[in-house]
């Protein structure tokens, strides 16, 4: 990089004078709602309709001029940080280390076109939004801006550890015919459930659009049927058949030919009927390895699995590449996928399970306290004193407390040196698995009325989400919060 | 720190230092006072809200029923006030040699640890009022998101600006190694 360019942006810059056009058709485009709302008192007048545009315009212009004379930027390249000055009554200043960055991406927008500038965006890893959000350059500028995040790019590469496992290449992992039938009558129930009922409701608003009267057909059909046993078990017969049904069809077409296989240090997967997806993923970036089995998938040896890699999601959420699903195999192939994308194996665990408080309180707002509120119903409302409802809260109460039972015998987080597994659900029974030197950071919690039976909780963060455990022994969760955190600041491996 | 050997050796590591035991600095004495003009602020434009429905419904005339109305509002306040109080002064941070530790919350008394090598980047603010005390706050970025990005207000400007440096210089340590 020449000394020109090192000194034009060693000091603070204002953004391009026209600049201040872009903040404002900006905002216009942002309150247009806001305006219309302002419009519909005044009754739609000619002459109202005039002042308040103008009004609003002049309001606007000036906050788009405060935004653009407060927002200075500067790079300060002895200490290789991207400093940013912003804000007129709350002042902020950031500062983006050139390692952090991820990303520069040089923009132009229909009005950036008009007056030919260039929007500039910095995106750093894992948040949702773009950090820095320079609004409008000149040309001239945007090219520096290339010339100077190729230069950050070299900087950051440099630090890259090539430690490429080769003897693990060629390494592959397949899914027939058969395990993805058994998937697809034995998992995602209730997203499948939810997705007819969506589907159903779409309908009948369709059925409203059309202007078909459906009601009175319902009714008649609620009237005229005998609502005994067989009926109402040959509807929930012909339910569950629609939903595994649904669920087949949808996991052999998103899913047919599944393969993973190991290309150079990448994992690169393969699937679908219809359209063929290939995603690569990179060992280094995955945060987490989620597992799901339910009680059914566990008689016959299946699980799903679910791999998050750590990207910019600005970038990466339109089409969720960042994200790798399996969608059945057995725990061999999962030790398998496992093995593959990890250096190092689990071994040496132990087990923090939650004290019984958690299924008490559990219990007690979730069917205990529903319960009786039924129950007060039951007695007090004519319309519900009948044996349908009654029936109805005693099987509440018994599901309910099952699952408040459930949710507390599978909460359990496992520790050992390199891993922590953190086990949740009453059905599906998720299992996600993080590497601890890849943790982002550490909140630990604990209700005040907890101090006195030594009970907190503990939030891990990734930059593939967060894992939490509560109600567990608080002396060892700061164990935990130590050894994680020495495990972090000691590590000098890349975490994405 | 001694090596493990063996395959099965302890999972939990001796000698590593204990966070629950550093000494945790509190904030500025300052910034209650900009807590204070805040809530005030926050009173003084519910209140003439609440003046003006109570005037053009004419409110004032449902007797009893008012005045505990009334009392009950600035109970309310009452609370508010001990709570930001009480809140105050369960903040407290520390800055140890890799990490920063924020400890804060009333009902669930929460520690948040951010490992330098992990911070994204960091962000130094100053609110109208806290300019006005000389006051700033911090707040650093992980790639874990928003739930617990450390942002530590009521410092004195000037701790703030040391402290920013101290932590960039770390981070900028850990990348060049």
């Amino acid at each position: 990089m020449n000394k020109e360019i090192i000194d034009k942006y060693s000091v603070y810059r204002k953004q391009s004078k026209v600049g201040a056009l872009v903040f404002l058709f900006d905002s216009i485009r942002k309150n247009a709602v806001n305006f219309l709302f302002i419009l519909v008192p005044t009754g739609f007048d000619l002459l109202v309709f005039v002042i308040v545009s103008l009004v609003f315009v002049f309001f606007l212009s000036i906050y788009a001029y405060i935004q653009y004379y407060y927002f200075e930027y500067s790079f300060d390249f002895e200490k290789s940080e991207f400093l940013v000055k912003k804000g007129w009554l709350k002042k902020t200043k950031l500062s983006v280390p050139f390692e952090k960055i991820q990303q520069v991406n040089i923009n132009q927008n229909i009005i950036h076109k008009v007056f030919s500038l260039y929007e500039i965006q910095m995106d750093t890893a894992g948040s949702k939004d773009t950090e820095v959000d320079i609004k409008a350059v000149s040309r001239e500028v945007a090219e520096d801006f290339k010339q100077i995040s190729e230069t950050i790019k070299k900087i950051t590469s440099k630090n890259i550890d090539d430690s490429i496992d080769i003897k693990k290449s060629g390494e592959s992992l397949e899914i027939d015919l058969l395990t993805l039938v058994k998937t697809g009558l034995t998992s995602r129930y209730f997203e499948t459930l939810g997705a007819i009922i969506a589907l159903f409701f779409a309908g009948l608003a369709m059925l409203n659009d059309l202007e078909i009267d459906y009601a009175p057909a319902v009714v008649d059909f609620y009237y005229e049927t005998d609502f005994n046993l067989l009926a109402v078990s040959i509807i929930t017969f012909v339910a569950i058949y629609i939903v595994l049904m649904v669920n087949l069809c949808l996991t052999l077409i998103k899913y047919y030919g599944y393969k993973a296989f190991k290309k150079l240090q990448n994992l690169e997967v393969k699937y679908g009927l219809i359209q063929t997806k290939s995603i690569l993923l990179s060992p280094i970036k995955v945060q987490e390895f989620r597992s799901t089995q339910n009680w059914i998938q566990k008689k016959i040896n299946l699980r799903n699995v679910r791999i998050s890699q750590a990207s910019s999601m600005h970038v990466a959420a339109p089409n969720r590449r960042n994200i790798v699903d399996v969608p059945g195999c057995s725990n061999e192939q999962m030790d398998k996928l496992f093995d593959i994308i990890y250096d190092n194996k689990v071994d040496g665990e132990i087990a923090v399970r939650p004290s019984i408080r958690k299924f008490l309180i559990n219990l007690s707002f979730f069917a205990i306290l529903p319960t009786i509120i039924f129950i007060i119903l039951y007695e007090n409302v004519s319309f519900l004193n009948n044996t349908y409802f009654l029936n109805f809260c005693i099987f509440y109460f018994i599901i309910s407390a099952f699952a408040a039972w459930r949710f507390y015998k599978n909460s359990i987080l496992y520790y050992s040196k390199n891993f922590i597994r953190i086990q949740s659900g009453f059905w599906d029974i998720k299992t996600k698995t993080i590497e601890s030197y890849k943790i982002q950071s550490v909140m630990l919690y604990q209700a005040f009325w907890h101090k006195k039976f030594n009970l907190g909780s503990i939030i891990l963060l990734t930059a593939g989400g967060m894992s939490y455990i509560t109600t567990c022994n608080y002396e060892i969760l700061k164990k935990i919060t130590n050894n994680v955190m020495y495990n972090v600041e000691t590590s000098k491996k890349r975490w994405m | 720190m001694p090596k493990i050997k063996f395959e099965n050796g302890a999972v939990f590591l001796d000698q590593i230092p204990e966070f629950e035991n550093v000494e945790t600095t509190q904030l500025e004495k300052d910034y209650l006072k900009v807590i204070y003009t805040n809530l005030f602020f926050t009173f003084s434009i519910v209140s003439i809200i609440l003046i003006i429905i109570v005037a053009s419904f004419e409110l004032y005339n449902k007797g009893i029923f008012f005045e505990i109305s009334l009392g009950l509002y600035f109970i309310f306040w009452l609370l508010i006030i001990i709570y930001y109080i009480m809140s105050f002064k369960r903040r407290s941070y520390v800055f140890r040699d890799h990490d920063v530790i924020y400890k804060y919350g009333v009902i669930y008394h929460t520690n948040v640890l951010i490992p330098f090598n992990r911070i994204q980047h960091i962000a130094l603010h100053q609110g109208l009022f806290s300019r006005m005390y000389g006051l700033a706050s911090l707040q650093f970025y992980t790639a874990g998101g928003a739930t617990t990005d450390i942002n530590i207000k009521g410092l004195k400007l000037e701790t703030a600006q040391n402290f920013k440096t101290f932590v960039s210089e770390k981070i900028e340590k850990i990348d060049k190694k």
